[in-house]
């Protein structure tokens, strides 16, 4: 179902597009995060930059031994195309998602934001993650797809189907950047 | 999976068995609600704390399953735990207004003045209640374990695929003997 309302004070929130992260995304998916950045801040709207530099310690079926380890700081940095202003919100976190592990919260409370879109790598951990968090925090969630990427088609798609439309409105950044204007 | 490692201070955390979610009568609701008591016994046996959860709300956001944004409400015998968990008054009961038991609730906070350092999940729904409960406890940087038979969803497609692609990212899982096995 299309974006259906743009509240009066929403937010983009990208996440984790950085240099280690980012190459998981093709060049289309990177384009249409700079749309959206674009259309975003042209429209004085909150703009939320997220990167990640670390993970949860618990043991997995994937990783027996757990503790996810800290992020080498390189592999950290915002990618160049992402264009970082003076305005931007900038959350550096150390879950899957931006907010349990940060006051992004509290910053978007404080700017009045009820409604957020978001967009970034992976699709079905950190974006995912994100908006699962949001809508439980009480926020309306817009997602963008094709502004999202994963590390395999499989998790893309699972999550693209299966969740995102139950916790969000699922848009293309097309409908988003027309909604906006 | 056989479980590799029983932490010293375990819980046992039994996500929305209530009246009117059990009363919808999912795939596998008998064994769910029938492998949750048999680990409640032996939890509470042990002396290890254990979780009661149940749901009185959802949350308001607009989705294209909601567009409308219409938060819902529960109320009143919907609430109502099914007797067949043989509540008791050592058992800790969370009411959770979200799909997470820790979103909103006293529950990390419960844990932590335990020392829990280790969470079984059993209940229903595998994509909602228990799927949200497992991510909340992985991110607040617990040890998860789904119990694979003790978990029930409306979709099977849904079911499946959260047990075998998703889960394994952030928990692990077993069956009910088998965390009966380990805890002796």
């Amino acid at each position: 179902m299309p974006l259906t309302t743009v509240d009066p004070t929403p937010a983009l929130i990208v996440v984790d597009l950085q240099a280690g992260i980012a190459p998981h995304a093709d060049a289309s998916v990177i384009a249409n995060n700079v749309t959206l950045l674009d259309a975003f801040r042209a429209q004085g709207h909150t703009v939320v930059l997220v990167n990640v530099a670390g993970g949860a310690p618990g043991r997995t079926e994937l990783n027996p031994a757990g503790g996810a380890g800290a992020i080498p700081e390189e592999a950290t940095v915002l990618i160049s195309e992402l264009g970082v202003t003076e305005s931007d919100i900038l959350v550096t976190k150390t879950t899957w998602g931006a907010f349990g592990s940060t006051d992004l919260h509290q910053q978007l409370q404080s700017a009045g934001v009820t409604q957020v879109f978001v967009t970034g790598v992976a699709t079905s951990i950190g974006v995912e993650s994100t908006a699962r968090e949001a809508h439980t925090l009480g926020y309306h969630v817009v997602t963008v797809p094709d502004a999202m990427g994963d590390l395999a088609p499989e998790p893309h798609e699972a999550a693209i189907s299966l969740v995102l439309p139950r916790l969000s409105q699922v848009a293309s950044t097309a409908e988003v950047v027309e909604a906006l204007a | 999976m056989p479980l590799s490692i029983l932490d010293p201070k375990p819980a046992l955390v039994v996500v929305d068995l209530q009246r009117s979610i059990v009363a919808i009568g999912v795939p596998g609701t008998a064994e769910v609600v029938a492998h949750s008591a048999r680990l409640l016994e032996a939890f509470r046996a042990a002396g290890h704390l254990v979780v009661l959860v149940n749901v009185d709300a959802s949350p308001g956001g607009r989705s294209d399953h909601n567009p409308g944004g219409v938060p819902t409400r529960l109320t009143g015998d919907q609430l109502e735990l099914v007797p067949e968990l043989g509540r008791r008054d050592t058992d800790l009961v969370v009411t959770k207004h979200t799909r997470g038991a820790f979103h909103g609730t006293s529950l990390e906070k419960e844990l932590a003045e335990r020392s829990v350092t280790q969470v079984f999940v059993t209940g229903i729904a595998t994509g909602s209640g228990v799927e949200e409960t497992a991510r909340e406890a992985y991110a607040r940087g617990l040890n998860v374990v789904v119990v694979t038979d003790a978990v029930a969803d409306r979709d099977p497609e849904v079911h499946a695929f959260v047990l075998t692609r998703v889960l394994p990212r952030f928990t692990e899982t077993a069956t009910a003997d088998e965390v009966l096995a380990a805890l002796g």
